[in-house]
């Protein structure tokens, strides 16, 4: 049975002020699937996901066309509130951004608290159970009330994995999550997506080729804000049809 | 070559002795002023000193307790007019707005903080005293407050702007409303900054008397509401000072000790809590 697609985005277009950085982009991302966005420096695959939950339009002068269909409803649509939309579509970010001045514990639970959910029963159990999902559990356990941002690199980022789950998103979005990270670290978040995306649909972009073969299901390859190549990872990686794939995946450019 | 070495090497020690001349020259006016208030002003402080109401003139012993009521009624009060405006506005500045409007108003901002202090005095006098029954401690406190929310404000706006945006946008992928990422996440990334502008513009203005002379006044009494005259520290030295009295001579110098004392403790928190 072919799996069912939880976002199709179709005719996507995006601009920085005159700047295309996005041109009419077409794909279909599978549910419980991990997709990944290929491509080099510049290319527009980060643009790509900052329009997945419409993050992309709040920067100065940037500008979308097109539509993201994310179960059916196009999240562009007048009637959508983007807050609406960012509930269901989460995001991790290439630098772990732990909020300062706030301990483990309130990181992971910021997005309920401010959304006026105060019972402590029920705070309590998203953190150990986002913070179990996010493979940090057992390394934090006795210390949530430090601040976050004491924690490792590495750790950051897996609490920052775990404050993206807590909201109970559909979606995760990886914006280069182990770019910043040691090896050792970045092998950890790793085995992480590749455990998440039983649960949630994944996006991660990533400049790491390997990364994408390793962990994802289907890749995305662009090049200057055209998606090249789209297909299960095996294909795209094995036998690219396009020759500039090929190209990026030898080496050869990028 | 020796000798065009040498001859640098006498420059350069010339240029250290310059400096540490001129150090000294700002020092020791400075250990000076600082020694003298503390010599006089001890002799001037007991335990009455802070319990008791002034004493007639002529008359000795007494306090400045109406003094030290007054300077911190005139602080809470102002930093409770001037905290909440200047920071909302500077969430206006780094948050919101277009940017020729913000120009200007960074404008106004930076011209009222050059704004010589007797100027917020008369403001103060013309509009609120005059208008509203009279010299009080509101009246004090909004010519203060013409002083502090510019230093705030630049604070505040200036530690906004130093959150990357990072953090923002984490709250907003959160599904978080950005009003809210602002008031309930950024301003608390800020806090350690704004909390450091806000002390220095309370040092700033516990010291300042122009803007009081003509609008709390004064008051050998306690005030019994904040619609009343009222003293503060800097108004008694002023009076003191410049009055005949042996013994009000010393009482401002125990105010001066006070009013310093409290100044440096506000710089302390500053300094250790809140580095800059």
């Amino acid at each position: 049975m072919e799996p069912e697609n939880k976002i199709e985005v179709r005719n996507l277009s995006a601009w920085y002020g005159s700047f295309q950085a996005l041109k009419n982009v077409n794909l279909d991302i599978k549910k419980n699937s991990l997709t990944a966005i290929i491509g080099p420096s510049g290319c527009g695959k980060s643009t790509f996901i900052r329009c997945l939950n419409r993050l992309h339009e709040l920067k100065e002068g940037a500008r979308v066309e097109g539509k993201v269909y994310l179960d059916g409803k196009n999240i562009y649509d007048k009637d959508v509130d983007p807050v609406e939309v960012r509930r269901k579509v989460g995001m991790v970010f290439q630098r772990p951004n732990p909020f300062p001045n706030m301990s483990i514990y309130d990181n992971v639970v910021v997005g309920l608290k401010l959304r006026g959910i105060r019972d402590k029963k029920v705070l309590d159990k998203v953190v150990e159970e986002s913070l179990k999902k996010a493979a940090l559990w057992d390394e934090v356990k006795d210390k949530l009330h430090e601040l976050g941002t004491n924690l490792s690199g590495g750790q950051q980022q897996r609490l920052c994995i775990a404050r993206a789950i807590a909201t109970n998103p559909e979606v995760l979005l990886f914006d280069e999550p182990t770019s910043a990270l040691d090896p050792i670290s970045a092998i950890k978040i790793e085995e992480l997506l590749a455990e998440l995306k039983k649960n949630y649909t994944v996006v991660l972009v990533t400049h790491n080729i390997q990364q994408a073969g390793r962990v994802s299901d289907y890749t995305a390859f662009f090049w200057m804000g055209e998606l090249i190549e789209f297909g299960e990872t095996a294909e795209i990686f094995e036998k690219p049809k396009e020759k500039l794939t090929e190209d990026y995946l030898t080496g050869r450019i990028g | 070559m020796e000798m065009a070495i040498t001859g640098k090497r006498l420059k350069d020690n010339l240029f250290t002795a310059y400096c540490i001349i001129s150090l000294l020259i700002i020092i020791v006016p400075l250990v000076h002023i600082i020694g003298t208030t503390v010599y006089y002003g001890a002799q001037a402080i007991n335990l009455e000193f802070f319990t008791a109401l002034p004493k007639p003139p002529g008359e000795p012993g007494g306090g400045i307790a109406n003094a030290i009521q007054g300077t911190l009624v005139l602080a809470a009060l102002t930093m409770a007019i001037s905290i909440p405006s200047a920071i909302l506005a500077a969430i206006y500045l780094a948050e919101y707005g277009n940017s020729r409007f913000k120009e200007l108003i960074r404008l106004l901002n930076d011209t009222f903080m050059g704004t010589p202090s007797i100027v917020a005095g008369i403001f103060g006098y013309a509009l609120i005293v005059v208008n509203f029954g009279g010299f009080s401690a509101v009246a004090g406190a909004f010519a203060l407050s013409i002083l502090a929310v510019p230093m705030i404000l630049r604070a505040s706006e200036e530690a906004l702007k130093l959150v990357p945006k990072d953090i923002r946008e984490a709250g907003l992928s959160l599904g978080i409303e950005y009003w809210i990422v602002i008031t309930r996440i950024v301003l608390r990334t800020a806090f350690p900054a704004i909390a450091s502008g806000i002390l220095l513009a309370l040092a700033r203005i516990m010291g300042e008397t122009a803007p009081l002379l003509f609008t709390a006044f004064g008051n050998p009494n306690f005030a019994n509401s904040i619609f009343e005259p009222i003293s503060a520290l800097p108004l008694i030295i002023f009076i003191y000072a410049t009055s005949p009295y042996p013994d009000w001579h010393q009482k401002a110098w125990g105010a001066a000790l006070v009013l310093m004392l409290l100044v440096l403790g506000i710089n302390m928190l500053v300094k250790y809590k809140y580095k800059r």
